[in-house]
C-alpha cells in the first residue's frame, strides 16, 4: 500500500476545482498537478471496463489530453472535478466498448460468465486503497441484483439493455435496481456534496 | 414526453443508467432533454455521478513508465477550447444543495440566496427581488427543497419565458415569468390554473424590476396545465385571449 492514490491529502490543500482554472488559462504546472490526482483513477476506470492494457492506455492518454482541451469547460455547479474528470474517462472507455462491439458485434451472450467476475475483482482490489475497501463495503451492503446491475453496467461497461439481457430480468427491473443500488451506495459511501 | 418536459416517472429511473453511462444515444438525447425541465432529477443524477465517480476511484492504478511524459508531450501540441460563454439551461442546483437549502430555509435572508440560486438556474434573473421576497421566502422555500421538488419552464409564443417550480406534497408552486412583452394601456397578465376543461384563475403577473414579474406562489389544486394571457383590466372570470405561454404542470 502507499499513499500514491492520495497525492492531495493534508500535505497538498490545493484542490482540483481550484487547479481546473489554472489549466484552463494553459498552465502546464497546473496539469502536472493535476495529472498527478488524475491519473491513477483515470486509467483505473478506463482498464477496469477495457481490460486490455495497451488499448487502456492509448484511451487514457486521449482523455487527459482532453481534460486538458475542455478545461474551460469544467462547472463547479454540475458537480465536483473529480467526478467531471472520471465521468469523462469512463464515458470513453464505454464510447470504445460500445464502437469496438458496432464493429464486431460482441455478443453479449459472451459477458454472461463476467456477472460474478465484476464484483470478485473489486474484492480482489482490497490491499490497494481505503477508498477502495470502503468501496468494496458498501458493494457488499447491496442486493444481489442491485450489486450485478452497478457493476456490470459501470465497471462492465455494458449498457442497461445489455445488463438486463445478461440477468435475464426485465428492463424495468434493471433500471430500478441500478439506479436504487446507486441511492444506496450514495448513502453507504457518504456521497453527500 | 411533453414538449416542455412533462415528468414520466418511468423516464426518471433513468437517473441511474444515466450516471453509469449506461443508456443508448436515443436514450441519452431524451434523458438530457428531460433533465432541462426536471429539477429534481438534475440534482438526483448530480450526486449518482457523484457516487460513480467514487466507484471509479477505487479502481485506481498506477500508469506505467513514460506515460506521464507521453501525456505532457501530447498536451504542449494541443490548443485549448475557450470557455463556454453561452449559460447551461439545465436546471442545477448546487450539488450539497438539498441539505444547504434546508439548513438555510429558517434565515430570511439566506433563504433569498436559496431563491436566487435554485431559480437562476433557468436563466431566470432574480437580483433585485430581495425585498420583494422577504415575507414569502419560507414558504417558497418549503416548495423548492421538497422532495418531489421539480421544475418546468416554457417559452411564451410572443417573449419571455415562465418557469415553475412545483411540489405537489406541498400543493403549491413558484412561478416566475420574465422578458414578456409590455402590456398594451389598460391591459395585464393574467395566470390561469387549468385541469381538464375547468380553468380557474391564479390572479394576475404584476411587473417586478426591470424585465421580470413578481414572483408568485400558487396553490396548485388539481391543476394540470398553466396558461397565461393578456386580459384588459377588471374582473375576468375566463380567459378572452389565446394564451401566450402554456405549461404542463407535471403530474
Amino acid at each position: 500500500m502507499s499513499s500514491w492514490n492520495f497525492p492531495a491529502q493534508p500535505d497538498d490543500p490545493i484542490q482540483l476545482e481550484e487547479l481546473l482554472p489554472l489549466v484552463a488559462k494553459g498552465e502546464i504546472s497546473a496539469f502536472e498537478d493535476m495529472y498527478e490526482r488524475v491519473a491513477a483513477p483515470v486509467l483505473g476506470i478506463i482498464q477496469r471496463v477495457l481490460r486490455d492494457p495497451a488499448q487502456s492506455e492509448e484511451v487514457a492518454q486521449e482523455v487527459l489530453v482532453e481534460l486538458w482541451r475542455t478545461a474551460s469547460r469544467f462547472e463547479a455547479v454540475r458537480g465536483s472535478a473529480m467526478t467531471w474528470v472520471l465521468t469523462i474517462a469512463h464515458r470513453r472507455a464505454v464510447d470504445r466498448v460500445r464502437s469496438a462491439q458496432s464493429a464486431s458485434d460482441r455478443e453479449v451472450r459472451a459477458g454472461r460468465q463476467a456477472v460474478n467476475r465484476e464484483y470478485d475483482e473489486v474484492a480482489e482490489q482490497v490491499e490497494t486503497s481505503l477508498e477502495a475497501e470502503q468501496v468494496r463495503r458498501c458493494l457488499g451492503s447491496l442486493t444481489e441484483i442491485q450489486r450485478e446491475s452497478v457493476t456490470l453496467a459501470y465497471y462492465g461497461g455494458y449498457s442497461y439493455r445489455e445488463v438486463a439481457e445478461l440477468l435475464s430480468l426485465p428492463l424495468g427491473t434493471v433500471k430500478t435496481r441500478l439506479r436504487d443500488g446507486l441511492i444506496r451506495l450514495r448513502d453507504c459511501l457518504g456521497v453527500t456534496r | 414526453m411533453s414538449e416542455h418536459g412533462q415528468i414520466h416517472a418511468d423516464i426518471h429511473t433513468l437517473t441511474g443508467p444515466y450516471a453509469a453511462n449506461a443508456l443508448s444515444a436515443g436514450e441519452l438525447r431524451n434523458f438530457e432533454r428531460h433533465l432541462t425541465a426536471c429539477s429534481a432529477c438534475a440534482q438526483e443524477t448530480v450526486e449518482l455521478r457523484e457516487t460513480a465517480a467514487r466507484l471509479a476511484q477505487a479502481t485506481a492504478i498506477r500508469p506505467p513508465q513514460g506515460f506521464r511524459e507521453q501525456v505532457l508531450a501530447k498536451v504542449a501540441t494541443v490548443r485549448q477550447l475557450p470557455p463556454a460563454v453561452a449559460r447551461s439551461l439545465i436546471p442545477l442546483r448546487r450539488p450539497n444543495s438539498r441539505a444547504w437549502l434546508t439548513r438555510l430555509t429558517l434565515g430570511a435572508a439566506a433563504s433569498l440566496t436559496v431563491v436566487t440560486v435554485s431559480l437562476a438556474m433557468v436563466t431566470v434573473q432574480l437580483q433585485g427581488r430581495m425585498a420583494l421576497m422577504q415575507q414569502t421566502n419560507g414558504e417558497i422555500a418549503a416548495v423548492l427543497t421538497a422532495s418531489d421538488a421539480q421544475m418546468v419552464k416554457a417559452n411564451a409564443t410572443t417573449a419571455g419565458t415562465g418557469a415553475a417550480v412545483l411540489s405537489r406534497s406541498q400543493g403549491r408552486m413558484a412561478f416566475l415569468a420574465e422578458g414578456l412583452p409590455q402590456p398594451e394601456k389598460g391591459q395585464h397578465y393574467k395566470l390561469w390554473l387549468i385541469h381538464g376543461d375547468n380553468v380557474r384563475s391564479a390572479g394576475i403577473l404584476s411587473p417586478g424590476i426591470g424585465q421580470e414579474m413578481k414572483l408568485r406562489l400558487i396553490d396548485l389544486g388539481d391543476a394540470d396545465r398553466l396558461a397565461i394571457t393578456l386580459e384588459p383590466f377588471g374582473e375576468s372570470a375566463y380567459p378572452t385571449t389565446l394564451p401566450m405561454l402554456q405549461m404542463a404542470l407535471s403530474v
